[in-house]
């Protein structure tokens, strides 16, 4: 953990040394990348795929495959950043997957048939009101409209960007944030 | 912009750019545009798609024409058709260096159901249905889906799923990633990948078929074609066969240090006292067909549907 | 803070990190013992010079850039390397045979993979550093998978049916490479 001193102005030396480790096969180093992360990686893979054992499955997924790709890794962006990234492409591509195999399309309609409440709140603390119900809120919303919702709103991408990720118009992705944001209203009510 | 006069000789450029001319040709579409074109094809031309990222969808119909409807992106420098009713190659042209990501364009293409097709994209998605003659697909990271009757199909990718029901005399289905997910009738069907999924329902034309992975699973689906070869290989993925219907085959099952489950009551030996690996030498019915399986560290499943 | 919203008062009281259930590392661990990353094969192109030869697939194209033409030379060269030694080898019978069989399939295989290396460093760059990616992925799997047979026939008795077996599955592995080659000239 860094000292509560005055922001370094210079890159987190530490990391950059453990990414090095790690590309030569240092397993321990990257256990200490895996320990910086993995917490923010499975929040992001539990909203958006809705279901902790699936989560859990993606995030192992995605640090096995940051491992394999960790010596391509330039630091254009900070490593937090780029396995953000990886992982949203996986849980992405499981996704696409998983709907190849039942042969059918991404739900997209808000209004389709919703998935029973997923045990989301096995994973968190029981003593948050608002957030547990979001959280067990946005985990209760079709695939498609969740995935938009938690890219946009939680994970802080722009319009344009999940259009490209999920290759839909971004008129589509603004009508399912619309839908999302007006029934996540009516639930947190 | 005359992109077809670079192309042939001095003194053919006079004739082709008339012929150009009456058939619309080389008058590239703007960037952000939408298109709406038509080109008059012979009934077995060749058609090749350029689409850098977007979508591709191909469908074959009665008609000796090639019609291009959709959108190109903001980034796209314009669509480029060139070509003649033997040979038409329709592209979208991007500048060599881009800005940042590329949102992708959108091709709705019409084709004479008899051409065939060579189709290349990076990202774009590509679907095809409904064409008849032979069909060649590549991709980087495109989701491919093709139905309809083909000729042959070669359909290839890094990293896009491979999603194929088809009837065709030939099929061979390659990626490094992606999840191969296919069934319908083909005399000859070849599947590889190397970490990638794949998932074959077979039939009863299934003549030859042949599935080959280094981590990626094999599952295979369906009845066992009279006298059909299959040759299923993997290293660490695991093979799992669901077999349907009277089975009259022959099996061959190794591994080097994987396991041997099957459902016809025979316990698979051990190869040799050196290795850990098993085999399973049995024949079923009249044992017509041949079906083989090596897998060196993965597990071999076999099960009746 | 409160903004009267409840939906934007609840995203921001959102955590940033939720911890799973358990501790994951120890399976990560398990599934990473078998995939050590590689250093970039710095060796030259043993054998562009001597097979080049036209790939299939590219007759088509416009013609290439004089990088993609060296990117496209190499990588048939070395997909038509693995082709000529494959060509010539025989079925085991054992003995000095099985470990000619394996030191010059790895060899073999050495130089096809370095010389997929360098293509695959000097063209990956913009848009096609996702495909690198996967590409680079798709090798170190041939990597593993290739290192996994080549100790198993090592301990293998020469002449077994076991050291036959590994040696075609050996074979197999290498027609994988190539064939991984053979896609990348295609992409390119």
């Amino acid at each position: 953990m860094k000292p509560a001193a005055m922001p370094s102005l210079e890159p987190d030396l530490r990391e950059t040394d453990l990414v090095a480790a790690a590309s030569r096969g240092d397993q321990d180093a990257f256990e200490q990348i895996y320990r910086r992360h993995v917490d923010r990686i499975h929040a992001l893979c539990l909203r958006l795929c809705g279901d902790p054992d699936q989560a859990e499955q993606l995030v192992q997924a995605a640090f096995v495959q940051a491992w394999r790709h960790l010596p391509g890794f330039r630091g254009q962006s900070g490593l937090g950043t780029w396995l953000h990234r990886l992982a949203v492409n996986l849980v992405l591509d499981w996704q696409r997957a998983r709907a190849r195999r039942a042969r059918r399309e991404l739900t997209m309609d808000p209004l389709a048939e919703l998935p029973s409440l997923a045990a989301l709140g096995a994973g968190l603390d029981s003593r948050d009101g608002d957030r547990l119900d979001l959280e067990r809120a946005v985990a209760a919303l079709p695939d498609g409209a969740r995935v938009i919702f938690v890219l946009h709103e939680v994970e802080g991408y722009s319009v344009r960007e999940v259009s490209r990720l999920l290759r839909v118009a971004e008129g589509t992705v603004k009508t399912q944030l619309f839908r999302a944001r007006r029934r996540l209203r009516e639930v947190l009510r | 912009m005359n992109s077809c006069a670079r192309r042939v000789s001095p003194a053919s450029s006079a004739l082709i750019l008339a012929l150009a001319a009456v058939l619309g040709l080389c008058q590239p579409a703007p960037a952000g545009e939408t298109i709406d074109r038509t080109h008059k094809v012979n009934k077995d031309a060749i058609i090749t798609i350029d689409n850098l990222a977007g979508s591709v969808t191909v469908t074959g119909w009665n008609r000796n024409e090639v019609k291009i409807t959709g959108a190109l992106d903001e980034q796209a420098e314009g669509l480029q058709v060139e070509g003649d009713a033997d040979r038409l190659a329709i592209e979208v042209k991007y500048p060599k260096r881009m800005r940042g990501n590329v949102d992708g364009s959108r091709l709705e293409i019409q084709v004479p159901a008899g051409s065939r097709l060579e189709i290349r994209s990076v990202s774009a998605d590509v679907t095809l249905d409904n064409v008849e003659g032979a069909v060649e697909i590549n991709t980087v990271s495109g989701e491919v889906k093709v139905r309809g009757k083909p000729a042959s199909l070669r359909a290839e990718s890094i990293s896009g799923g491979l999603d194929v029901v088809a009837e065709s005399a030939k099929i061979v289905l390659r990626t490094i990633s992606g999840a191969i997910d296919a069934a319908g009738e083909a005399r000859e069907f070849s599947c590889n990948s190397i970490s990638g999924g794949i998932d074959v329902t077979a039939d009863k034309n299934l003549a030859t078929l042949s599935c080959e992975t280094i981590s990626g699973n094999v599952v295979v689906k369906g009845p066992i074609a009279r006298k059909a070869e299959w040759e299923l290989a993997t290293h660490s993925g695991d093979v799992k066969l669901e077999l349907a219907g009277k089975i009259d085959a022959r099996f061959r099952v190794s591994t080097f240090s994987g396991r041997i489950a099957d459902v016809f009551g025979q316990q698979p030996a051990r190869t040799s006292r050196y290795v850990p690996g098993q085999e399973l030498n049995h024949t079923e019915g009249d044992g017509g067909a041949l079906i083989k399986v090596d897998a060196f560290s993965g597990n071999v499943r076999i099960e009746r549907r | 803070m409160t903004t009267g919203d409840p939906l934007r008062d609840a995203l921001a009281a959102l955590r940033r990190g939720v911890p799973p259930r358990r501790d994951l590392w120890p399976d990560i661990r398990a599934q990473l013992a078998a995939r050590q990353p590689r250093h970039r094969a710095a060796a030259p192109a043993q054998f562009a010079q001597t097979f080049a030869e036209k790939a299939p697939g590219t007759a088509r194209r416009k013609l290439p850039t004089r990088r993609a033409l060296w990117a496209t030379a190499s990588l048939a060269a070395a997909a038509a390397a693995v082709v000529l030694v494959l060509g010539t080898q025989r079925t085991p019978a054992g003995g000095d045979t099985d470990t000619l069989v394996r030191d010059s399939l790895a060899d073999s295989y050495a130089a096809v993979r370095a010389d997929i290396q360098v293509v695959l460093d000097n063209q990956c760059e913009g848009l096609a550093a996702s495909a690198c990616n996967e590409l680079q992925a798709g090798l170190q799997e041939l990597d593993r998978s290739i290192a996994e047979l080549r100790q198993a026939l090592v301990q293998a008795e020469d002449g077994s049916s076991a050291s036959q077996w590994l040696a075609t599955r050996l074979r197999r592995a290498v027609c994988q490479t190539r064939g991984l080659a053979g896609q990348a000239i295609r992409i390119l």
